[in-house]
């Protein structure tokens, strides 16, 4: 017992000892998560693209397996314990994250925020910021969905906007871009809480759809729950419901490209925000360059396009 | 009649049941589409998976126990099913499943019962191995089914080829009446049973009679594990799909039934019938108060005060030597 945990302890210094290594720069990269969405996987691909051309710099990324916003704050308070040079992170909860970034800021650590729509309060004095805008997302997302109905010779009635995280400020933008644009679009409109899980928030929707008949669109960000969603109103029977989405898999873009029941998917480029992220701390430490803030969401996949994205999906990239 | 009150009062699942039936009847006058055929089937698909889960949880509770590993062990069970089905029959990838949750379920009593470990630590630790080895296994991505649909027409998908509303029930609805009776039976009347409840109330006095209680223990976690692994296969033979947070903060609702359902968190009492009626509150909570029409961000808190009222009546209803 004794010769197997010195054996243990010795293997984990080892193993953290390959990790220490001399480095000009330290970058951190915070994310609220969850690293495993499919979403944060093709943004880590992205970071690990960026670190690994740079020589000079170890990057560390971090962030909770599933979206919890006190796990991620304690990874943010992780990262300015550990003194880098630069933390790039997603600006979740910023009344949260300011008593923890700020002494950070203070010693003039870089911060560059990710994602969650230039939410970077003034005091933490943000160098830039690569993301999409989630208020317009959700916009645009709303007046996709009318346009292709139209184009389809469909009128729709009340859309849906499951909401499966709660709180979370840019999801709730997010939803209040989509369901004002509804209203101004004349639709009826309305949003549910879906929980974290995809098979639990499926039978919410279905309910919800008993109790509001009328929802024909459901803007389902969360990529997972589309196929839940799919599911259960098939075996239910039920017909007319379509849904748009946010980020990829590769089941998604096949659905996509059947222009069936699923018509788009928003493109945020999660990659770019995380090679970009990177880049732009890093050419600050290194040159003081400033990058301008940079919104990634410019595009959707639609039935036309869906198989153009598919090889880039199964990279990983997308 | 005083007899038959004072009966059904001392019985562990009456508190369930009564809490089940007076939510029952709220929602069903005050929510649109609850009490519909389709509805409640849909809410008994869930409770029947969470159902299955209770009952080997349950078990284990009666004879002292904890198992905080099952939301893993029921993301693991369905997502290496998915995995094994495209190689193989997927029955033989369902016995795979079956052995690997049972080796999980022997690991956990053992650690518990030769290590004298609290179960409770034993099973938080495994939760967390199992899960950080699912998203090991998965790289974090999602997992599709594209195995044969053996076992997902003999577990989970609707019975479309029986008549009239038939049709709209699942075999994992009578899995789970199944199981549910023949646990009930072997708690109530088989000397497993007696063992089970002995081995709960006073371990050192059963070891005295010369019972294993090690063993028994170790029984039911195996027992835990095999129920939470088997549910997680009907859950993702039942969607096509699996991600790698399935069944995050279950064990929490596992446990809010099997307490609700009349299982003392001391071990001892309980009765595994109770799980039927609080495994089907719990999952109608949520429904019920969507149809009623509740605001959206209000659902969490009514789940918490409807679970804590329906423990509090559970409580009061039961002999004052009776501990929660």
């Amino acid at each position: 017992m004794k010769f197997f945990l010195c054996f243990l302890t010795l293997l984990i210094s080892l193993t953290f000892t390959t990790f220490v290594s001399a480095k000009e720069f330290t970058i951190y990269y915070v994310v609220h998560g969850g690293i495993t969405h499919p979403a944060w996987l093709a943004n880590k691909a992205g970071v690990d693209e960026a670190a690994g051309m740079l020589d000079d710099a170890k990057v560390v990324y971090i962030g909770p397996e599933v979206y919890k916003l006190e796990e991620f704050i304690n990874y943010v308070q992780t990262a300015v314990d550990a003194q880098p040079d630069a933390i790039v992170t997603t600006m979740t909860a910023p009344d949260a994250m300011v008593p923890v970034l700020q002494p950070f800021a203070d010693k003039g650590g870089v911060i560059v925020e990710i994602n969650t729509g230039q939410a970077c309060p003034d005091s933490l004095n943000c160098l830039t910021y690569v993301g999409y805008d989630p208020y317009e997302s959700g916009v645009n997302a709303a007046n996709k969905m009318v346009e292709m109905a139209t184009a389809r010779g469909i009128t729709l009635k009340e859309s849906l906007y499951p909401n499966h995280a709660p709180g979370a400020v840019h999801i709730e933008e997010w939803g209040r871009g989509f369901m004002e644009q509804s209203v101004k679009l004349g639709l009826k409109t309305g949003q549910v809480d879906v929980t974290a899980s995809e098979y639990t928030g499926a039978d919410i929707i279905l309910a919800y759809k008993k109790k509001n008949p009328d929802v024909d669109f459901i803007y389902n960000i969360s990529i997972p729950q589309v196929s839940t969603v799919m599911t259960r109103f098939e075996e239910e029977g039920i017909t007319g419901v379509y849904q748009g989405t946010f980020d990829f898999t590769a089941d998604m873009v096949k659905e996509i490209a059947k222009d069936e029941t699923v018509w788009f998917t928003q493109d945020q480029q999660m990659y770019i925000q995380g090679f970009q992220g990177i880049m732009a701390a890093y050419l600050n430490l290194k040159h003081q360059f400033i990058l301008p803030p940079a919104i990634t969401t410019i595009g959707f996949t639609t039935p036309e396009n869906a198989m153009d994205m598919f090889e880039s999906v199964e990279a990983g990239v997308r | 009649m005083n007899t038959f009150l004072t009966r059904m009062r001392n019985r562990p699942e009456t508190g369930s049941f009564l809490g089940f039936i007076v939510f029952f009847i709220i929602f069903s006058i005050f929510g649109d589409h609850f009490f519909t055929l389709g509805n409640q089937t849909s809410l008994f698909t869930l409770t029947s998976e969470l159902g299955i889960i209770c009952i080997g949880v349950g078990f284990l509770m009666i004879s002292g126990e904890f198992d905080l590993s099952v939301g893993s062990v029921y993301a693991l069970g369905g997502i290496v099913f998915m995995m094994l089905s495209p190689h193989m029959h997927s029955l033989l990838a369902l016995l795979f499943v079956m052995i690997i949750a049972a080796a999980i379920g022997w690991f956990n009593g053992y650690i518990t019962t030769k290590h004298l470990i609290p179960s409770f630590l034993v099973t938080l630790s495994m939760m967390l191995i199992i899960r950080g080895l699912i998203y090991m296994i998965t790289s974090g991505r999602i997992t599709s089914h594209k195995g044969d649909s053996f076992v997902s027409t003999f577990f989970s998908v609707k019975m479309s080829g029986l008549p009239g509303f038939l049709s709209d029930f699942r075999p994992s609805h009578l899995w789970f009446v199944g199981l549910l009776i023949l646990f009930h039976y072997i708690l109530f009347n088989t000397r497993y049973g007696n063992h089970v409840f002995a081995t709960g109330v006073n371990q050192p006095a059963a070891v005295r009679m010369g019972l294993n209680t090690d063993w028994i223990k170790t029984k039911n976690f195996m027992i835990s594990s095999c129920f939470a692994a088997l549910a997680g296969i009907i859950a993702v033979s039942r969607f096509r799909m699996g991600s790698p947070t399935i069944g995050l903060g279950m064990e929490l609702e596992v446990i809010a039934a099997a307490v609700i359902g009349g299982i003392s968190l001391y071990g001892g009492t309980g009765a595994i019938i109770g799980i039927l009626f609080s495994a089907f509150l719990i999952c109608m909570i949520r429904n019920g108060l969507l149809l009623m029409g509740a605001p959206p961000y209000w659902y969490s808190g009514f789940v918490g005060v409807i679970v804590l009222i329906s423990t509090i009546v559970n409580i009061k209803l039961q002999p004052r030597k009776t501990k929660f």
